[in-house]
């Protein structure tokens, strides 16, 4: 009991100390590393400019009269960060070059004249620092540089989560089987959370987010509604992401005193569709945090928030009560993409997460083939199946998973018969949401407005002539693009920051691997081959429907590829595909504790890395 | 949990009972806003189907008395269009053609909205007009068909009086203008779901229940 006590003690200060230690180190390193002295100074622009075009003189003011305008600086310093202060009656384009250890850097950006001020991270001994404007008429009031070391609270949360993680493992690292679940949960939502801290509060982060973000925030207003400024703002995508903590600030601020009415709309229909249900739950919270007065900001947060918290205990269901697949769901749901997108405006996670619910609990009653089918059961499946299926209607033939489950599991024969066919109805209305637009659309023009050139009907017309050159066409591509697709750009890639450069997705690789090998779930022998092979076909007519869909809706007439399949729709697929290769044959002999410690090692590292390279240094330091 | 499973039942049937009621009403009674077929000036709608080949057909009323330009969204999906153009048709409620315009689709800023001058139309407000939108003189390039799908992102239409002043926009929905019946998707599937879960009770808590 003492020495729990102390043991305790010990973790706590050791979570107190380490963070502090560490922030500090990593806010004086490059500092020291470079023996540059610790001040912030102004440079005086009228007396340090070596090379200048079409610029005027105003006390130590810069105007840049005229388009291409620049002034050139040379002191060949190590530099940190730098601020620069413009003015300008209209928002504006900028270029910064400099050339440093590697070479001649080119940054643009476009600054927002409300704004006006802009700050850089450089970390370099520069020389030759360029700045040059692509408008007329801009003033260049101050450039400093900020040579001192700061407390940065973005790297101080990302090293205090770390270590907090970390003892937490080492914690429980003893009983660590029993705890899957408490500890994805924990990971989940710590890691979600802070995601969300450090990535800028844009909704052009993810695929498509800017749509989503505003489906999100209309579908709860009806009839005439207002848009706001800052909503313009959080999906404008012409001025780029904030790539500074000082930015970030500044443009979060903004956003928060944009209130200004800028447009009314009117809806000519207050239904919420089927697909737009996944919206439904963000609005809430959004809706209700703008009324008890949060900031924009904060109301933005809450609605990403929101995602992260419905998937990560969805997910924390599923594992608790998984009795086959356990590891392969927990290493899927911590996979960098995954939750990614459980911090974004996406329907993605809530679909991951409802199928894997859905799949997980038919796994459970598939291989108990001697007890009776639970009620509940079949209402999770059904209705997490149907949820998960709405937006996207392809993934419905996992509905048909029951169809295998044998005579046993009912009450009697005529029950069976009866339930098989009530599950073939569930699947042909879901798939009649997603069919019915395809064939009944007999227009010439239509298919996905962002797909270009696109027809539902020239393609199913084109299908239907040269039937031969389709099959060529999307067996191609799915052979040729599938594993790539699945195995290695599904794991971590952030949307439109794109993907790590290094190979980290090989730690997501060697997780799964171990996870299908480590896998030793009492009731697997009772997974049947038949069942097995069933939900591999289904999962393979997944496949071709996705391919299918995206070459009608989204690939222009004709075209001999398809364009449009991402990655990420393969992500549901990978736990039944997976599932399905569970056996006894190739196992790894550990015990349940080193297996679980070494997944969640894995699954954990992974993750960090990826925070670290996608979204702490490109947008937090 | 014997008796939790009871109600469960209970409350499932009743539940199918309902989809069943609510099936039936939307069937009788449609919503007005999503099963509207026919388009009159007294209805808040705006709609966009296609007609034939390239043209795009799009019903409003409007909002404000005096019309002096129209915005639309536009795509030319950043291709050469050189003499390429739109034609721009609008008609009353008689179906009588009182503006004609041709727009240079190389003008065209894609997936922008494009601001058409028109001639100006007094006491608009409240009635019905017809906008055709026609892509021509475009050739089909390569192996594809090559038609615009000019407008079919057109989810807002501005009314605008003046060049800024009295801006009003009218948002249509197109998703479901395929299926006018979708709405009654909801009972339906939801009732088979239940059902399906209803069959799944054994015996033993039917004949509780009855007792």
């Amino acid at each position: 009991m003492k020495s729990n006590r102390y043991k305790y003690i010990i973790l706590a200060l050791i979570l107190i100390v380490l963070p502090i230690f560490l922030e500090f180190f990593f806010s004086n390193v490059w500092l020291l590393l470079n023996h540059v002295k610790q001040e912030n100074n102004d440079i005086i622009l009228s007396e340090n400019i070596i090379q200048k075009e079409n610029v005027s003189f105003n006390d130590n003011e810069v105007k840049l009269n005229k388009k291409n305008s620049y002034i050139s600086y040379d002191n060949n310093q190590y530099i940190q960060k730098l601020k620069i202060k413009f003015k300008s009656k209209e928002d504006f384009h900028i270029t910064i070059s400099y050339e440093g250890k590697n070479g001649l850097t080119l940054k643009n950006f476009y600054v927002r004249k409300d704004i006006g001020i802009l700050y850089l991270n450089i970390n370099d001994k520069i020389s030759n620092l360029k700045i040059e404007t692509q408008n007329k008429n801009v003033t260049l009031s101050k450039i400093s540089i900020l040579n001192k070391a700061s407390f940065n609270i973005y790297r101080y949360l990302y090293i205090l989560i770390t270590t907090f993680l970390i003892l937490f493992i080492i914690n429980f690292r003893k009983n660590i089987s029993n705890k899957m679940h408490v500890i994805f949960l924990t990971v989940a939502l710590l890691i979600g959370c802070l995601f969300v801290i450090i990535s800028p509060k844009l909704a052009y982060l993810g695929w498509d987010e800017a749509i989503h973000y505003n489906r999100t925030n209309r579908i709860l207003k009806f009839n005439e509604y207002k848009i706001l400024e800052s909503d313009k703002i959080i999906t404008d995508n012409q001025y780029g992401l904030p790539k500074t903590k000082e930015n970030s600030k500044l443009i979060n601020s903004y956003i928060n005193k944009s209130n200004k009415v800028v447009e009314k709309l009117s809806k000519d229909s207050n239904f919420i569709t089927y697909n737009s249900y996944v919206y439904v739950p963000s609005a809430l919270v959004m809706n209700l945090a703008s009324k008890l007065g949060f900031s924009n900001v904060i109301v933005f947060v809450f609605g990403k928030l929101t995602n992260l918290f419905i998937y990560s205990f969805i997910m924390y269901y599923t594992i608790k009560n998984a009795k086959v697949g356990k590891r392969l769901l927990f290493t899927i749901g911590l996979l960098p993409t995954v939750l990614f997108l459980a911090v974004s405006y996406s329907a993605d996670s809530i679909i991951i997460c409802m199928l894997m619910l859905a799949i997980s609990t038919m796994l459970n009653e598939i291989v108990t083939p001697n007890t009776k089918i639970s009620p509940l059961s079949v209402a999770i499946f059904l209705f997490a199946m149907a949820f998960g299926s709405f937006p996207k209607a392809v993934y419905i033939p996992l509905v048909l998973m029951p169809l295998f489950l044998p005579k046993t599991k009912f009450k009697d024969e005529k029950t069976c018969k009866i339930f098989k066919t009530c599950i073939i109805a569930i699947f042909i209305l879901i798939m009649a949401t997603f069919m019915i637009n395809i064939f009944f659309n007999t227009s010439e023009i239509g298919g996905d407005s962002r797909g270009g050139n696109t027809s539902y009907s020239g393609q199913l017309r084109h299908i239907i002539y040269n039937p031969i050159a389709f099959i060529c066409v999307i067996f191609n591509d799915i052979i040729l693009k599938f594993l790539p697709r699945l195995l290695c750009h599904s794991f971590i890639s952030f949307g439109y920051l794109g993907t790590i450069n290094n190979n980290i997705y090989i730690i997501f690789i060697v997780a799964l691997i171990f996870a299908l090998l480590s896998d030793n779930s009492k009731n697997k022998s009772k997974f049947s081959i038949g069942s097995r092979i069933f939900i591999l076909i289904l999962c393979a007519a997944i496949v071709f429907g996705i391919n299918l869909s995206m070459y009608c809706s989204f690939t222009p007439v004709g075209l001999n590829h398809i364009n449009g399949v991402q990655a990420r729709y393969y992500l549901p697929l990978m736990f039944p595909i997976l599932v399905c290769l569970i056996n006894d044959k190739i196992k790894v002999k550990l015990s349940e504790n080193t297996s679980d410690l070494i997944i969640t090692s894995l699954c954990l590292s992974g993750l960090l890395l990826s925070g670290i390279s996608l979204l702490l240094i490109p947008f937090a330091l | 949990m014997n008796f939790l499973k009871d109600k469960a039942y209970i409350i499932i049937k009743y539940l199918i009972f309902l989809c069943i009621l609510l099936f039936f009403f939307l069937l009788i009674f449609p919503p007005k806003d999503i099963a509207q077929k026919s388009i009159n000036k007294n209805d808040k709608y705006i709609d966009s189907e296609v007609e034939s080949n390239k043209k795009v057909t799009q019903y409003f009323v409007s909002k404000i008395d005096i019309i002096d330009n129209i915005s639309i969204l536009l795509s030319n999906y950043n291709r050469d269009c050189s003499g390429c153009y739109f034609d721009f048709e609008l008609y009353d409620e008689n179906d009588k053609l009182i503006q004609k315009k041709k727009i240079d689709a190389s003008k065209v800023v894609d997936n922008k909205y494009h601001k058409i001058k028109l001639n100006r139309i007094k006491e608009a407000k409240g009635k019905l007009f017809k906008m055709i939108i026609i892509p021509n003189g475009c050739k089909p390039k390569k192996n594809s068909f090559s038609y615009y799908k000019c407008g079919i992102a057109n989810d807002k239409v501005y009314l605008i009086e003046g060049d800024t002043k009295n801006q009003k926009s009218l948002v249509f929905n197109y998703s479901g203008k395929n299926n006018n019946y979708w709405y009654l998707w909801y009972p339906l599937t939801f009732g088979v779901i239940l059902y399906t879960v209803l069959i799944t009770f054994d015996d033993k808590k039917k004949s509780r229940k009855r007792k």
